[in-house]
């Protein structure tokens, strides 16, 4: 099993696909069916690939597993040098799990450009996985920065009215962010001589130094994740993009940043990530309860989901500086069970919209009568969305407070009120969608691809909801890694 | 002058010879499809001849015509880089020229002189056989500007360029005149001891230093960079768009060359001088490039002004002054340059179906999405490297020119041209955007042979493969970039 370098599979497969859907004849009449195939099953084959990673993967061990190592650029000494731990390996069946079902869920939906659509989610796949497997810096910002460009396609193809300010909006925010992670790179770089990360984490960088390059880092992570007040781009961005869009964004981009600040920023910084972190707990605090507010007014049903997401996210962001084992592990689950959760918001949003053809919340309601399946799997995600006991939501806040309490009453007191916060407007969006009247006649309920979509995100939710340790169990040591160091 | 001298300039004297059978066929022959094909043809022969020498008869490290010229792998590098430039943009002149109905012989005959003049710049090592190069290609461009000579605007950018260039060859002769003037000679190594001798004498360096300033505000004429740039935009949107490709490219890299080897090699010791001024003006023109770009909306001046954001790019690793600043030159303008041959073969494959112009407003690129995958994809590649997103080939010439830059903690410059990335992404996403997210205005017909076909895939499987063979491109530029200081 060893010999197979399985990430390298992982990563170029679906690529290889997307060059494969590139040359299907145009001309044929049966060129969008065709395509729509072999972009799913490329997509099914490479999630897998990942459940075989996760069966070959060793979770007694802490080092990095499934190391590829083989130099590209000589001058640099930049190797191509991939390697994951139990917490991208998390991310990376993420990653797989999503691509497919987004490609399911758009089935129908996509009418223009299908092969170009295709292409770019397989891309998008290629990117994601590389990097959550890449342990040299430079691969590292090759990949985060290249995800960029088919989000920017989505967006702006098949997007909403306002989709070309979105994607421009995108598009220069993350750039620049990234831009200053390369500055941060090539500084670190020439400090240490080597872009080679487990190199890097032996490395004692004097303090000042740390501070720039967190600063740098930081940049690009805050505006990914995204924190206040870097957000921005976020509401933007998911309302005008395709269903399908939102949710590798929501999904798996917005983890970029968390990913990053556990990757890179704890263990190549931490003097620097101690000294910043009561910055970061008051940015998160903000992005908690200002953005909860905010969402109350709402009338957008992806706006609404898209701030909630920044409110869930500010919660990985405590856990992640907490500093303890709880908040770490919190933070981890919770990035995860959030791409569930939203993932599945958004694909429920998605359904109403193409139902409804419109965005606006009060338009909705009595949806119980007429759509009774999507009711109840709706239901179960906004529970999910709500962190009540049972959900993976719980698990991930519940861990995260537990850890953010050790350190201070106070923080843990005004973090509490994001959970309080959530019902209000989560359950307050379910009332105005599913119960009251509408005007609305001839609404069918879920076909049969919706309710498999859906199936599949209900029971991770709750399968993870009830037996954490599936999940916890598959990055307990690296966590446990990050704190020793 | 010995017979060893002539094979060292056999490139070029391949490259007359071809000259004179065109222009000699052009007195013998009426101009018809058939010689305008055999002289294109004689011109294709005689590159790729010249190319073949350079590459493999011409010896590196030595000097001929009594060391007016020298060959060394550093020349020989840029001389094969603007040889191939120059295969591909005559192959692309050659289509638009016949299309437009106006092939002459004078056309190919003046590409190859001119040709011929930056090959000469770029070997040259005495200021005489430097001017020479330099007026030889320059006057060659001047014509060239001016080709179309029924239309208004061509002629206005022929009579801007020839005004303004001869102006700045004027500055340069006189800066030339008084650095002859304060080391009493014309040979690059000779001034260099000079100035060391001056230097250890603690001569006043007033004089020399109007001097130097007037040769880099000739040069910095002939590469278009802040504040010498403002005929550029006007002369790149007149010339004809074939010629728009030429100047774009194969003089730039030709004036670079040169101006990496005038800067350490006579004023080697000198750097500290030539270190400010190079600061300033890379700044200028990364800023000015990126923001004058935003609101263009021809794609040749649009093109122009990212020029000069590239050209200040270049600049960045041109003065720190260290092997890895020149690699990063070398790294950055081979893309660059491939990059921009990449788009215009693309450009001059849209034209309008109603009147049957070349398309150059980039509005009336909308919806090419439609008409044409290939081509759409072509332009989203080819701009989003120049972008410098990675994978894309764009991105490592930009990583190695900030890792010059970082490495020599001129931090202040790295921000400046992350800043100006960023503003230039701006306008090359607008291009994107219309090609790709705007209504379809359809009147887009699209003309492309097979030979541009195998062109564009070439390079894009260059700009997006990159990352493979970057290593071994790395070697070559190792051993290319040493300028050798004897």
């Amino acid at each position: 099993m060893t010999n197979i370098p399985i990430l390298s599979l992982l990563i170029f497969f679906p690529f290889i696909g997307s060059l494969i859907i590139l040359l299907v004849n145009k001309k044929d009449k049966s060129h969008k069916k065709k395509v729509k195939e072999i972009g799913l099953w490329t997509s099914i084959i490479n999630f897998f690939l990942s459940i075989i990673l996760l069966y070959s993967f060793d979770k007694t061990e802490s080092q990095f597993q499934f190391i590829e190592n083989i130099k590209i650029i000589n001058d640099l000494g930049i190797y191509y040098y991939l390697g994951i731990d139990g917490i991208s390996l998390s991310f990376i069946l993420l990653t797989t799990l999503l691509i497919p079902i987004c490609i399911i869920s758009s089935w129908n939906k996509i009418k223009e450009h299908v092969s170009y659509f295709i292409v770019l989610f397989l891309l998008i796949e290629s990117f994601l996985i590389g990097l959550f497997s890449s342990l040299d810096l430079f691969i590292f910002y090759i990949f985060f920065e290249g995800s960029l460009i088919p989000l920017f396609f989505i967006i702006g193809i098949w997007g909403g009215e306002n989709r070309i300010y979105a994607s421009y909006k995108f598009f220069l925010y993350t750039f620049f962010g990234s831009l200053l992670l390369l500055l941060g790179i090539l500084t670190l770089y020439f400090y240490s001589g080597t872009s080679n990360l487990t190199l890097l984490f032996d490395l004692n960088i004097p303090f000042i130094l740390q501070i720039w390059l967190f600063l740098s880092f930081f940049a690009s992570f805050a505006i990914k994740i995204p924190m206040w007040p870097f957000h921005t781009w976020l509401p933007d961005a998911h309302v005008e993009a395709p269903t399908a869009g939102s949710v590798v964004l929501a999904g798996i981009l917005l983890k970029l940043g968390g990913y990053g600040f556990l990757r890179f920023s704890l263990p190549l910084f931490p003097e620097a990530s101690v000294f910043f972190t009561p910055f970061i707990f008051v940015l998160s605090l903000i992005s908690i309860i200002y953005i909860s507010i905010l969402i109350l007014s709402q009338k957008n049903i992806k706006k609404l989901i898209a701030y909630s997401s920044i409110a869930h996210m500010g919660f990985v962001t405590l856990g992640i500086f907490s500093g303890n084992l709880e908040g770490l592990q919190g933070a981890v689950f919770q990035m995860i069970s959030h791409g569930l959760i939203t993932a599945a918001l958004f694909l429920s949003a998605g359904s109403l919209i193409d139902r409804m053809q419109t965005k606006n919340i009060d338009n909705f309601g009595g949806l119980w009568k007429q759509m009774p399946i999507f009711s109840v799997f709706f239901m179960v995600y906004c529970l999910g969305a709500i962190s009540i006991p049972g959900t993976t939501g719980f698990i991930g806040e519940f861990l995260i407070l537990l850890g953010v309490f050790k350190i201070n009453f106070l923080l843990a007191f005004l973090a509490a009120f994001g959970i309080i916060l959530s019902p209000c407007y989560i359950l307050w969006l379910y009332n105005r969608v599913c119960f009251g009247n509408n005007n609305y006649k001839d609404i069918i309920d879920l076909n049969n691809n919706e309710k498999f979509i859906f199936f599949i995100f209900l029971l991770l939710i709750i399968l993870l909801g009830v037996y954490p340790n599936l999940l916890m169990n598959i990055y307990e040591l690296s966590t446990n890694k990050l704190i020793i160091n | 002058m010995q017979l060893s001298d002539i094979k060292l300039f056999s490139s070029e004297i391949i490259l007359i010879i071809g000259s004179i059978v065109i222009l000699l066929h052009g007195i013998f022959y009426t101009n018809s499809e058939e010689s305008n094909k055999r002289i294109f043809q004689v011109t294709l022969i005689s590159l790729i001849s010249s190319l073949y020498f350079t590459a493999y008869v011409v010896d590196s490290g030595t000097n001929s015509f009594n060391n007016l010229l020298n060959n060394d792998l550093y020349t020989l590098f840029f001389k094969i880089l603007v040889i191939s430039g120059t295969i591909i943009i005559s192959y692309i002149s050659y289509n638009y020229l016949k299309d437009l109905n106006i092939v002459k012989p004078e056309f190919f005959f003046l590409i190859l002189i001119s040709l011929v003049g930056i090959l000469v710049l770029i070997s040259s090592r005495n200021i005489i056989s430097m001017y020479i190069g330099l007026e030889l290609q320059s006057i060659c461009l001047y014509i060239l500007a001016s080709y179309r000579k029924y239309d208004i605007k061509s002629s206005e950018s022929g009579v801007k360029y020839f005004i303004i260039g001869a102006l700045s060859s004027g500055i340069l002769l006189y800066g030339l005149s008084i650095i002859y003037a304060f080391t009493n000679s014309t040979d690059f190594y000779e001034i260099s001891k000079s100035i060391n001798i001056s230097k250890e004498n603690n001569v006043n360096f007033l004089i020399l230093n109007i001097g130097f300033v007037l040769i880099l505000c000739g040069l910095f004429f002939k590469i278009a960079v802040v504040p010498f740039h403002m005929w550029a935009p006007d002369v790149y949107e007149g010339s004809p768009t074939s010629i728009t490709a030429f100047f774009t490219t194969i003089p730039k890299i030709g004036a670079i060359a040169f101006l990496i080897k005038f800067l350490n090699i006579p004023f080697e010791n000198y750097s500290n001088a030539w270190f400010q001024i190079l600061y300033l003006v890379a700044i200028a023109s990364m800023i000015l490039g990126s923001i004058a770009a935003v609101n263009q909306t021809n794609i040749k001046r649009l093109l122009a002004y990212s020029s000069i954001n590239h050209m200040g790019f270049i600049l960045i690793g041109i003065l720190t002054a260290s092997q890895t600043g020149i690699k990063s030159v070398q790294l950055y303008i081979t893309i660059y340059i491939v990059n921009i041959l990449g788009i215009f073969t693309c450009i001059l494959c849209l034209k309008n179906k109603i009147n049957g112009y070349y398309l150059e407003n980039i509005k009336s690129f909308s919806g090419l999405n439609k008409k044409n995958s290939f081509l759409s994809f072509s332009f989203a590649i080819l701009f989003f490297s120049l972008a410098g997103l990675p994978p894309l080939a764009g991105f490592f010439g930009k990583l190695y020119i900030l890792i010059s830059a970082v490495e020599n903690k001129l931090y202040f410059l790295a921000i400046i041209a992350i800043l100006t990335t960023i503003i230039s992404a701006f306008y090359y996403l607008k291009i994107i955007k219309i090609i790709f997210f705007d209504k379809p205005v359809n009147n887009i017909y699209t003309n492309i042979t097979a030979i541009s076909k195998a062109i564009i895939v070439i390079i894009l499987i260059i700009s997006v493969f990159f990352i493979l063979f970057i290593s071994d491109f790395l070697e070559i530029i190792n051993a290319t970039s040493i300028i050798i200081n004897t």
